[in-house]
């Protein structure tokens, strides 16, 4: 079981990976923008991170880059939807150690986040 | 070489027989008849492997089909799977139907690793009819239907050597999962490619746009998030919530299992439905 921080700002994006975590014996929270998820991490210390990558002031990628110099080992994923593959490439140049392309499903958000939190 | 082949002209039996290609055509060569496909006509060549049979649709055979035969018309050849891979890529390579050259990966799901490390790139023929386009390299030949593409997209440009590279990534079913292949071209060409392939895929886009209980069900479905709790977590009632998957169901979207315990799952159509509408942000953000 790990403690996982959700980042989106859509609250049945938020819902539907709670979801999915939860059900696996995750421990959740949640966080609805970038500054957020920032002050949230600093404060949670969690496993790992889903970062959601367009969002509105602090975006995922500016978050990502906050939260990795804050702490460089930090794991987080990117959420990213189909046709915004780019700007997954520029995450991972930032430190996302993996990403999940909306619409997800739940096998392989299981599969990813297990992947990350193992390496 | 020989060959069994069902035609479209006769009475619709197998028949044992000779296959030959010229310039113009595939002949087609019983003990008392010949058949003739001319290849300008030919518009899709599919190879299933398991049937261990090659199917050609095309538009003209001679003698003439028989009346009532379905247009486009549909030959079916069987020999050993070799054969008819070689047999595929001849078709493919001699079809009246546009080609570009290109390379070309077949990349995971998201297509973004690929790009990235830059892996191995083939060298290959993009074809385009308006039933299917292929992706032919020196030893495999890939065939996406266009009701099988979920999104089109130009990935990036780059520079090598003094010519601007473009990619575009074709997002596409395959055993139930959103895969990617990535073609990359020179810009020129690309631009004029990309406005061919989106006015092709154009006809195959889902355009229905539902209220915004259904397009979280559909999601919750697709997801794999949707148990006893639906109705409560979508604040309905289960009535409410029933007449709701009727709907969905009506519409072709979603589909049950003959297990009444289990929940329906999305059609390809459903699915389509749900990344055409998490591309524009029904779903909320990126």
């Amino acid at each position: 079981m790990a403690k996982i921080l959700i980042v989106d700002d859509a609250a049945f994006m938020r819902m539907m990976l709670k979801n999915i975590l939860k059900t696996n014996g995750h421990e959740v929270h949640e966080a609805e923008n970038g500054e957020s998820a920032v002050e949230k991490y600093k404060e949670l210390k969690p496993d790992l991170v889903t970062m959601d990558v367009v969002m509105p002031g602090m975006n995922g990628i500016e978050a990502l880059k906050a939260i990795t110099q804050l702490d460089p080992s930090a794991k987080v994923i990117m959420c990213t939807a189909v046709g915004q593959q780019a700007m997954v490439l520029e995450a991972m140049k930032a430190g996302a150690k993996g990403y999940i392309v909306k619409p997800f499903q739940a096998p392989k958000v299981l599969e990813e986040v297990s992947k990350v939190l193992n390496s | 070489m020989k060959v069994r082949f069902l035609l479209p002209t006769a009475d619709g039996k197998w028949r044992n027989g000779t296959l030959s290609i010229d310039e113009g055509g595939l002949w087609l060569r019983t003990l008392f008849h010949r058949h003739w496909i001319p290849l300008r006509s030919v518009r899709d060549v599919r190879l299933e492997e398991k049937k261990r049979r090659l199917v050609v649709k095309h538009t003209e055979i001679m003698p003439p089909a028989r009346a009532g035969a379905k247009t486009p018309f549909t030959t079916f050849i069987s020999m050993d799977v070799e054969t008819l891979r070689r047999l595929e890529r001849l078709l493919l390579l001699r079809m009246g139907i546009d080609k570009f050259d290109v390379y070309f990966t077949h990349a995971g799901v998201g297509g973004v690793l690929s790009l990235e490390k830059n892996l191995e790139l083939e060298r290959g023929v993009l074809m385009l009819s308006d039933v299917a386009l292929w992706i032919v390299g020196d030893n495999s030949v890939k065939r996406i239907e266009w009701d099988d593409i979920v999104n089109v997209e130009e990935k990036k440009r780059s520079r090598y050597k003094g010519t601007e590279y473009s990619a575009i990534s074709i997002d596409h079913f395959e055993n139930g999962d959103v895969v990617s292949s990535i073609v990359i071209t020179e810009s020129d060409t690309m631009s004029a490619l990309y406005r061919h392939i989106l006015e092709l895929f154009e006809a195959y886009r889902v355009k229905e746009k539902l209220p915004d209980v259904e397009n979280l069900i559909l999601y919750m479905i697709y997801t794999g998030v949707f148990g006893e709790n639906a109705a409560m977590t979508l604040g309905l009632s289960d009535n409410e919530l029933q007449r709701h998957i009727e709907s969905l169901a009506e519409r072709g979207l979603i589909e049950f299992s003959g297990d009444a315990a289990r929940p329906p799952k999305l059609t390809k159509y459903g699915i389509k439905y749900v990344v055409e509408r998490s591309k524009d942000g029904t779903f909320g953000g990126g």
